[in-house]
C-alpha cells in the first residue's frame, strides 16, 4: 500500500512540474504581450481599437480627381455649463471664459446665473485648438463641461455643391455625402459593397459575389478617420461649367439649367453643374429649389436632341442611308383629324442627313413610320431611356416612356422629335455618348476611387460597357451627320475653333397642366462631342424657360461653345488624357453578374 | 527465503521515508508558481491601467494634430481654388499665354 502511495506522489510531482512549465510559458507570453509589445506602436493601436467604440469616427474627405479637397470634417467643441452645480462665483467664471470662447462676459454671466437650469450651452463651434485651455478651466471650475463634435467644411463653397450634397444627423440627404455616407464614416466591409457595383477590369479583383475585393484589414477598420472618396470631377472643368452656366442663365433669365461634361471614352463625369446653386457651408439657409441636382433628378421633354435616336435606328437597321430622300410635306403634315404637325419652315424633299441639319419634325415622323414603332421603342430602350443610368448618385430619375409604351397617333406626333416622353439630362448625354464611343452604351460614373486615411487605394472604378447599340460604321455615319448640324445646320453657334464638333440642338415646348403645350415656355438644349474624329468629351447644356430668343441654337449652342472651347484648351494644356485607364472594358456577362441586389430588386438598371 | 527477502526490502524503505517527507519542495514550487502568477496578474492589470490612463491623452494629441492638418488642408484648398486664382489674375491684369507664346516657352 505504501509503495503505491509513493508512486502516486511521484506521478503528482511530474504532473505538477508539467503544469508549472505550462504556467511559465503562459507567464512568458503574458510578459511578452504586456511588457515587450505594449510599448510598441502595435500595443497602442490595440488600445485605440478598444477605445474607438467611445470615439466618434471622423468623416472622410471628398476629393476631386486631382486630390483637391472638396469637403472635409473638422472637430469643434461645444462648451456648456451646469449653473446649479457651479460652486465658483459666476462672475469669475465668465471673466475666465470670455477671452477663450470669444463671447462677451455679460452674455456668459447671464447664462451662468440661471441657477434653475441644469444645462446651458455657452458656445458651439469652438475651435478644437482651444481644447487645452478649456480642459484647464473644466478642472478649475466644477460645472463647466465640453463635448467634441464634427463640422463639415467645404473650402470651394458653391463648387460642385449639388454633387457633394449633404447628410443630416438622421443620415438622410443627397449627393456623395449621402450615397457614400457609410464609406465616409469608415464602415468597413459588406455595406461598402452595396454602394460600389463597379467591378475592375481585372478578374482577379472580383470576388465570388462579383464585387471587388475591398482589401479591408483589421488595422484599417480600426482607424478613427473614415475613408476618402475621390471623384471623377475636375475642379477646373467644373468651375468653367458652373461659371458659364450661371452667366448664361442670368443673361437669358432662365429658371434653371444644367451642364454635364463626360469623358467620352470612359463615361466619367468631369463636370456636373446646376443653376441655381447654393453654398453647402450654409446648407440650411439655401433655397430648397437650389439644392436639387437637375442633371439626375430633373426629367424633361428633350425636344429635337432626341432625333438622333430614330435616325440612328433607321441607319442601323439598314432601312435608310444618310442620303435617303424623305418628303417633308412642305412644313404641314396632318396625322389625324385633330393632329397637325408643323415644321418651323416649309421643307420639301430632304435627305435623312438634311432632316437632322434642318431639324424637321415631319421628316422625323416619316423616319419612325418607316422603321416601325416597335423597332423605335426597342432603340429607345437600348439607348437606356426609361431606366436609371446607374450613376452612383442618389435620387436618380428613371424618366418616363408612357407615350412609347402606349403607342398611338399622338405618340407618333410627339415622340420622334422628343415630346411626350421624359428623360434626364444625364440619360440624354449618355445616349449621345453612344455615337462618340462608336456605338457602345457606357455606364456613367462619378466616383473614381475609395482611399483609406493614409491615401492607399482600396477600390478603383473602371468604365463599364452596358451594351452595343450601334455598329461602329453607323456611329461614324451619325457623327458625320451631327458634324453637318454644327457646320451648316441649326447648331452653327456651337462651333469650336480648331475642332470638328458633332452636335444637335433641341427646343422643346413645355407642357402645363390643363393648358397643354404653352407658347413661350421652352426647354432649350444643345449636346455635342468633340473632336468628332477622336471624341474626348461629350457635353450637354440645358436651360429651362430662357427668354429673349426662340431657338436653342441662339441660347444653348453658344453656352456649349464656351464650355467646350475652354475645356478643350485645358485638356490640351494639361495632357489630360494620358492613358491610365484600361483599353478593354468588362463584358456584358460580367456586368450582369455584378449587378447589385438593390437594382435587381427594383427592376432597374440594365 | 522469499518471505525474508520481502521483509528486508520493506524495512529498508520504511527507514528512508522520513527524510523525503521532510523536504516538501512541491509546495515551494506551487507557492512560487502562485506568486509568479499573482505577480503577473497584478503587473498586467497595472500595465493596462497605465495604458488606458494614457490613451485619452494620446488620442487628444492625435486629434489635435489631425485637426491642425485638416485646417491647413482647408486653407490650401481655399487658396488654390480656381475662382480665387482667376480673381487674382483679373486683379493683377494677367492674361493667359497665347498658343504662340506657349510654344516659344516650351521650346
Amino acid at each position: 500500500m505504501k509503495s503505491k502511495g509513493i508512486l502516486s506522489i511521484r506521478r503528482l510531482v511530474v504532473v505538477l512540474i508539467a503544469l508549472q512549465v505550462c504556467f511559465l510559458l503562459l507567464i512568458g507570453k503574458l510578459l511578452f504581450l504586456q511588457v515587450i509589445r505594449d510599448v510598441s506602436d502595435t500595443g497602442r493601436a490595440r488600445y485605440s481599437a478598444v477605445s474607438r467604440k467611445s470615439t466618434k469616427v471622423k468623416r472622410g474627405k471628398i476629393l476631386d480627381r486631382h486630390d483637391t479637397v472638396l469637403g472635409l470634417s473638422r472637430r469643434t467643441l461645444t462648451v456648456s455649463a451646469d449653473p446649479a452645480y457651479l460652486k465658483a462665483v459666476p462672475k469669475d467664471v465668465a471673466k475666465c471664459l470670455a477671452p477663450i470662447l470669444g463671447v462677451p462676459e455679460t452674455q456668459l454671466l447671464a447664462q451662468l446665473k440661471r441657477k434653475n437650469k441644469r444645462f446651458v450651452i455657452l458656445k458651439r463651434g469652438v475651435d478644437y485648438q482651444m481644447l487645452p485651455e478649456i480642459r484647464e478651466l473644466k478642472k478649475r471650475f466644477r460645472g463647466i463641461t465640453y463635448s467634441v463634435e464634427q463640422k463639415r467644411a467645404y473650402p470651394k463653397e458653391q463648387l460642385a455643391s449639388h454633387v457633394i450634397g449633404h447628410v443630416n444627423a438622421e443620415n438622410v440627404g443627397e449627393g456623395i455625402e449621402y450615397e457614400y455616407s457609410d464609406v465616409l464614416q469608415g464602415v468597413p466591409g459588406g455595406r461598402l459593397e452595396r454602394h460600389l457595383p463597379y467591378p475592375t477590369h481585372a478578374p482577379s479583383d472580383v470576388n465570388q459575389k462579383g464585387y471587388v475585393n475591398l482589401l479591408f484589414s483589421a488595422d484599417e477598420s480600426s482607424n478613427d478617420v473614415g475613408y476618402n472618396v475621390l471623384l471623377t470631377l475636375d475642379e477646373y472643368i467644373q468651375y468653367i461649367a458652373e461659371k458659364e452656366l450661371a452667366a448664361a442663365c442670368e443673361k437669358w433669365k432662365a429658371l434653371r439649367g444644367t451642364v454635364i461634361v463626360l469623358a467620352s471614352q470612359t463615361g466619367e463625369v468631369l463636370a456636373m453643374a446646376n443653376y441655381p446653386s447654393f453654398n453647402p457651408n450654409a446648407y440650411t439657409d439655401a433655397n430648397e429649389e437650389a439644392k436639387r441636382n437637375l442633371a439626375v433628378w430633373y426629367a424633361y421633354e428633350p425636344g429635337s436632341i432626341f432625333k438622333i435616336i430614330a435616325s440612328s435606328a433607321a441607319l442601323n437597321e439598314e432601312v435608310m442611308t444618310p442620303s435617303t430622300s424623305i418628303f417633308c410635306e412642305n412644313g404641314r403634315y396632318r396625322l389625324s383629324r385633330q393632329r397637325v404637325i408643323k415644321d418651323v419652315s416649309r421643307k420639301g424633299w430632304l435627305s435623312l442627313a438634311e432632316v437632322l441639319y434642318k431639324s424637321s419634325n415631319i421628316g422625323m415622323i416619316k423616319v419612325v413610320q418607316e422603321i416601325g414603332h416597335e423597332c423605335f421603342r426597342a432603340y429607345i430602350e437600348k439607348y437606356g431611356f426609361g431606366r436609371r443610368t446607374g450613376i452612383d448618385l442618389p435620387h436618380e430619375h428613371s424618366g418616363n416612356l408612357y407615350a412609347v409604351k402606349r403607342w398611338d397617333s399622338n405618340s407618333l406626333g410627339a415622340v420622334p422629335f422628343g415630346q411626350g416622353i421624359l428623360v434626364t439630362p444625364l440619360q440624354m448625354v449618355n445616349a449621345l455618348n453612344v455615337i462618340a464611343t462608336g456605338g457602345k452604351l457606357l455606364r456613367p460614373y462619378i466616383t473614381r476611387e475609395i482611399l483609406d486615411s493614409h491615401g492607399r487605394s482600396l477600390k478603383r472604378m473602371y468604365p463599364i460597357e452596358i451594351r452595343r447599340v450601334l455598329r461602329p460604321e453607323i456611329a461614324r455615319q451619325m457623327t458625320e451627320i451631327l458634324v453637318g448640324v454644327v457646320e451648316g445646320g441649326s447648331g452653327r453657334r456651337g462651333r469650336v475653333e480648331g475642332y470638328r464638333v458633332a452636335g444637335k440642338t433641341g427646343t422643346a415646348q413645355k407642357a402645363e397642366k390643363g393648358v397643354g403645350y404653352a407658347s413661350g415656355k421652352e426647354t432649350m438644349s444643345f449636346m455635342g462631342f468633340l473632336p468628332a474624329d477622336n471624341p474626348q468629351i461629350s457635353i450637354l447644356v440645358m436651360l429651362d424657360e430662357p427668354t429673349g430668343a426662340r431657338f436653342s441654337g441662339q441660347i444653348a449652342a453658344p453656352l456649349f461653345q464656351k464650355v467646350a472651347e475652354q475645356t478643350m484648351r485645358y485638356l490640351k494644356q494639361t495632357d489630360f488624357f494620358t492613358p491610365d485607364l484600361p483599353t478593354t472594358l468588362p463584358t456584358v456577362t460580367e456586368l450582369q453578374r455584378t449587378q447589385p441586389r438593390h437594382y435587381a430588386a427594383e427592376g432597374e438598371g440594365l | 527465503m522469499q518471505s525474508s527477502h520481502q521483509y528486508t526490502s520493506r524495512k529498508s524503505k520504511t527507514a528512508e521515508s522520513p527524510r523525503k517527507r521532510s523536504f516538501p519542495y512541491i509546495y515551494i514550487v506551487l507557492g512560487l508558481c502562485f506568486c509568479i502568477f499573482a505577480g503577473s496578474v497584478w503587473f498586467s492589470s497595472y500595465a493596462k491601467n497605465v495604458a488606458l490612463q494614457r490613451m485619452p491623452a494620446y488620442q487628444r494629441q492625435k486629434h489635435y494634430i489631425q485637426d491642425e492638418i485638416h485646417q491647413l488642408e482647408l486653407e490650401e484648398a481655399a487658396l488654390t481654388s480656381v475662382e480665387r486664382i482667376r480673381s487674382l489674375v483679373d486683379e493683377l491684369g494677367l492674361v493667359e499665354p497665347s498658343e504662340a507664346a506657349r510654344r516659344i516657352y516650351e521650346k
